[in-house]
């Protein structure tokens, strides 16, 4: 069963949207420093930010057979007085609950997904309002040709 | 060999005051080197403008590392004059210098009813829905900002503007300026966390500070001026009192006389 880009980038988002207080961007993620302060906490967007084919057979009838790579920014409110450690080590330890919802079975959501974890990219901002995290993933799917 | 003097703190935040023909308790907290200083033992003494004593030398309790005194409705009958100059005096003797007493005094007040200020968090998360979620871990409330800008619109009422707080009646008045400079303190605390020279938490702090500083000049009030407990003028509002200059212009001053038809 083949899985379109947008597909694929919509069934992470979902697996993300189910955690506690998380929230889509309404600004893409190219730009995601750009979300208001107010609504920042837990702001996230999902990208496709490259795919590639994966070195299967390519047949019309089935589709091809990609790898895209996949990255979640998110945004974590540091508080003024608790951004160190105490917040820090919060936005960490929320990291690890969007990387296991990303790599979460998309069976319910999309089939024939197959998806795993890269790597992390932790940055705060100047301001040291927010720690916001990229992760990047790599996902297994079939990209429809018909 | 002379008693040796060590600068204690009272914490007094603005002259005390005690309602009359009701049940007042007084209280004072001695602190030194960040921690409070137990005390031993007391007396409470309250004088009267006039000089007479009101209370004299009676035993305080001690609760907490704090002195207690509570003055009954019949210690604060209706025969007092209403208005300043009382003065309490604790005498104290304390775990440190314990070899002698020593008397913290304080000046007080007789009104009829106290001023209680309008803001509470609830006002603050009004502007800012985000300022709950910025809370310290350490506090519940932003309650210690409240107080702390109400102490200080407080002595500055007094020592600035000339006005006695028990005697407005209008505590609505106050409200966006306290909100302001409650705001003002938050914001610029936040900021001084971060180690950094500017950013929003000090561009709001500024902004607050502004606008406390423009409703500051605006307040006025419905005031009770010859305390009777009613309105002088419920019409009539009065802005804090103005400044009087009571010395004449410098020699080089703009409205300097300089002789016929010349300033």
């Amino acid at each position: 069963m083949s899985v379109s880009f947008s597909q694929l980038r919509a069934a992470v988002a979902t697996q993300i949207d189910a955690l506690a207080g998380f929230t889509e961007s309404r600004i893409p993620p190219e730009y995601f420093g750009r979300n208001e302060n107010s609504v920042a906490h837990l702001r996230f967007a999902v990208a496709l930010s490259a795919s590639n084919d994966a070195g299967e057979r390519m047949r019309r009838a089935v589709g091809v057979y990609a790898s895209s790579t996949v990255r979640v920014i998110f945004a974590y409110r540091l508080r003024p007085k608790d951004a160190y450690p105490t917040d820090y080590d919060a936005a960490l330890d929320t990291e690890k609950n969007v990387i296991n919802a990303v790599l979460q079975s998309y069976a319910s959501i999309e089939p024939h997904v197959v998806i795993r974890y890269n790597r992390s990219a932790r940055d705060v901002t100047d301001s040291t309002e927010y720690m916001i995290i990229n992760l990047e993933f790599t996902a297994l799917h079939m990209l429809p040709t018909t | 060999m002379g008693v040796e003097y060590t600068p204690f703190a009272t914490d007094t935040k603005t002259v005390q005051l005690f309602e009359r023909e009701k049940a007042n308790e007084t209280e004072i907290t001695i602190y030194r080197n960040g921690g409070k200083v137990h005390v031993i033992s007391g007396t409470y003494t309250l004088i009267k403008p006039d000089g007479t004593k009101l209370i004299d030398a009676q035993p305080v309790t001690i609760s907490g590392n704090s002195a207690f005194y509570t003055l009954t409705a019949s210690d604060l009958d209706s025969s007092l004059v209403f208005g300043e100059g009382y003065i309490e005096n604790w005498c104290l003797v304390l775990d440190q210098h314990s070899d002698h007493d020593h008397d913290f005094r304080r000046m007080a007040a007789v009104v009829r009813r106290r001023l209680y200020p309008t803001v509470y968090d609830g006002d603050l998360t009004a502007i800012y829905s985000d300022l709950a979620d910025l809370r310290p871990s350490t506090l519940t409330s932003y309650q210690q900002y409240i107080d702390d800008a109400w102490w200080q619109m407080m002595r500055r009422l007094r020592i600035e503007a000339g006005g006695y707080e028990y005697l407005i009646l209008s505590s609505e008045v106050f409200f966006d300026a306290h909100r302001h400079f409650t705001l003002y303190l938050i914001w610029r605390d936040f900021h001084s966390s971060l180690g950094q020279s500017n950013g929003r938490y000090m561009d709001l702090a500024q902004e607050h500070y502004r606008l406390y500083q423009d409703e500051w000049k605006r307040i006025n009030f419905v005031y009770d001026y010859d305390n009777d407990g009613k309105a002088d003028d419920a019409n009539q509002r009065s802005a804090k009192q103005p400044v009087i200059y009571t010395a004449s212009p410098g020699s080089r001053g703009r409205f300097r006389w300089y002789g016929r038809g010349r300033y």
